[in-house]
């Protein structure tokens, strides 16, 4: 049992610096592409917006969302890489003929999504200091909030990537990735608005949103960088998302499992 | 017999209501080139990727030297390599990073990994394609650098799904001779075909499978001497026109 264990471990490290390796060719374009996109989004919604009506101080709120955020964006590339082997070449099918579970190759997939989004998660830190420089003050942000936050979020959306590759499945209804799972979770996990905006205005529908997991990783962030009295107590946004990681995992697990009928 | 590598117990492989296999049992002997024959949908690859632990079966047991493959499935996926139908190995990898890595995941050390990879390129040629990703090679060449990784930890068994499908003669040829030199090895192999000639070149044993069951199984001469026919061809063809096996092999 135990040198089974060990096994398992040298299989998981092997998986994930092969996953790191793979990730190491597209990285600086995912930063160039993030880099962008944010850049765009704090500059409108920091600046622009304001001759629109909008707070002041709406544009760090966006982008403390961002930060939290990073790793959900990925989302679609990853589970469409993963999905595109399934239906094709089927890697997948000679990792799980490793000489470890089938539990250890999803795990390298999550941890590997995880490392690649928590490095993006630092990156994208000083372009919302270089855009709103003195708006946004580091002596409020609590590091240690925001690295717990952080690791956790992307662990989530690890092995949301996961099950959105098990659930989706095929090639032909790859589209369904985006508009059925990523766009409602986030636009209704709070990214634009906070949760108490929501009970201000129908208590009945905060509560419902207390379902998705998103909701905590944006609270559970401005908390972290924003210092918020408004968000939700972090300590409760990590126990949902710890939560919601398990519940994840099993579904992840469990749908992988029915997709390619591993041991 | 006590050089017996593996027991297939009864092994059933359903698909929601379709038996793929339905109860296939037979010993595998240590040091032979099985060939696993049959027409399409017979269940050559579904009993291969159960074998290999791809997938799991859905009643039966598979013994390694008479303990359940399933009470340790790590211990016994050391035992064996299995190169499937359709190459998978990593396009976004080289083909030295391929096998490297192969290397890695069943705990080798930098120096046994270095020491295999030099004699695996040697053995199958690959060298000069060693720096290239593997979308650029033919299909001879993919099937090389397969049965290339799928040897990387030296395993006692090989299981090799259809190796030479859609080759050039002249290739499977080489990799035929690729196949004898494993067994000269003292590799066990599984080696499921569509072809007989290949099948009666290679093999020490052919398992012919039809509809999920084995229909037989002997030496390539004895099925010959017992059909009275000169080669395998016109063994498995009479076997599948008619249902008649002869005596002393039903």
């Amino acid at each position: 049992m135990d040198r089974n264990v060990f096994r398992f471990r040298d299989v998981f490290c092997a998986l994930v610096s092969t996953n790191l390796l793979i990730a190491r060719q597209h990285i600086v374009a995912q930063i160039i592409n993030l880099y962008i996109w944010t850049g765009c989004t704090l500059v409108i919604m920091g600046y622009i917006m304001q001759n629109f009506g909008l707070a002041s101080n709406y544009g760090c709120f966006q982008f403390a969302s961002i930060v939290g955020a990073v790793g959900l964006f990925e989302i679609y590339n990853a589970a469409a890489r993963n999905i595109m082997d399934i239906d094709g070449d089927r890697t997948i099918s000679y990792y799980l003929t490793l000489p470890a579970r089938p539990a250890t190759v999803l795990l390298g997939m999550v941890c590997s999504y995880a490392i690649v989004g928590l490095l993006l998660t630092i990156l994208i830190l000083p372009l919302g200091k270089l855009i709103f420089y003195n708006s946004f003050s580091l002596v409020q942000v609590s590091w240690i909030k925001f690295a717990i936050t952080a690791i956790l979020a992307n662990v989530f959306f690890g092995i949301f990537m996961v099950a959105v590759t098990a659930h989706v499945g095929t090639i032909s209804k790859m589209r369904n990735i985006w508009s059925r799972f990523i766009w409602p979770l986030w636009v209704l996990g709070c990214y634009q608005f906070s949760w108490a905006a929501i009970y201000q205005l129908s208590p009945c529908l905060a509560y419902f949103v207390l379902f998705n997991p998103i909701l905590f990783v944006m609270e559970g962030m401005r908390g972290a960088l924003l210092g918020n009295p408004d968000c939700l107590p972090w300590g409760i946004c990590c126990a949902a998302l710890c939560f919601f990681i398990v519940i994840g995992w099993h579904y992840a697990h469990y749908k992988m499992k029915r997709l390619l009928d591993f041991v | 017999m006590n050089n017996v590598l593996l027991k297939i117990k009864n092994i059933k492989k359903r698909y929601g209501t379709k038996e793929a296999l339905k109860g296939v049992s037979f010993d595998i002997y240590k040091g032979e080139v099985l060939g696993l024959l049959g027409v399409n949908g017979a269940g050559k690859t579904t009993l291969s990727s159960i074998i290999a632990t791809l997938h799991p079966a859905t009643e039966g047991d598979i013994e390694c030297e008479g303990k359940s493959i399933y009470a340790d499935v790590a211990t016994y996926r050391y035992k064996i390599g299995f190169c499937p139908q359709k190459p998978n190995l990593n396009p976004a990898l080289t083909l030295e990073q391929n096998l490297r890595l192969s290397g890695s995941y069943y705990q080798m050390t930098k120096e046994q990994i270095d020491a295999r990879l030099a004699q695996l390129v040697d053995q199958f040629d690959l060298k000069e394609y060693l720096h290239q990703q593997a979308n650029v090679l033919s299909g001879g060449y993919k099937q090389r650098f397969m049965i290339a990784r799928a040897l990387m930890h030296n395993p006692q068994l090989v299981i090799l799904d259809e190796p030479t499908v859609g080759l050039d003669p002249h290739i499977r040829r080489q990799l035929w001779q690729q196949i004898r030199e494993l067994k000269e090895s003292g590799v066990t192999v599984i080696l499921t075909t569509h072809y007989l000639d290949e099948a009666e070149q290679l093999s020490d044993r052919v398992c012919v499978l039809d509809g999920g069951l084995i229909k037989l199984i002997d030496t390539p001469d004895k099925l010959k001497a017992d059909f009275k026919m000169n080669n395998l061809e016109d063994v498995f063809i009479a076997l599948m026109t008619n249902d008649t096996v002869p005596a002393d092999n039903s």
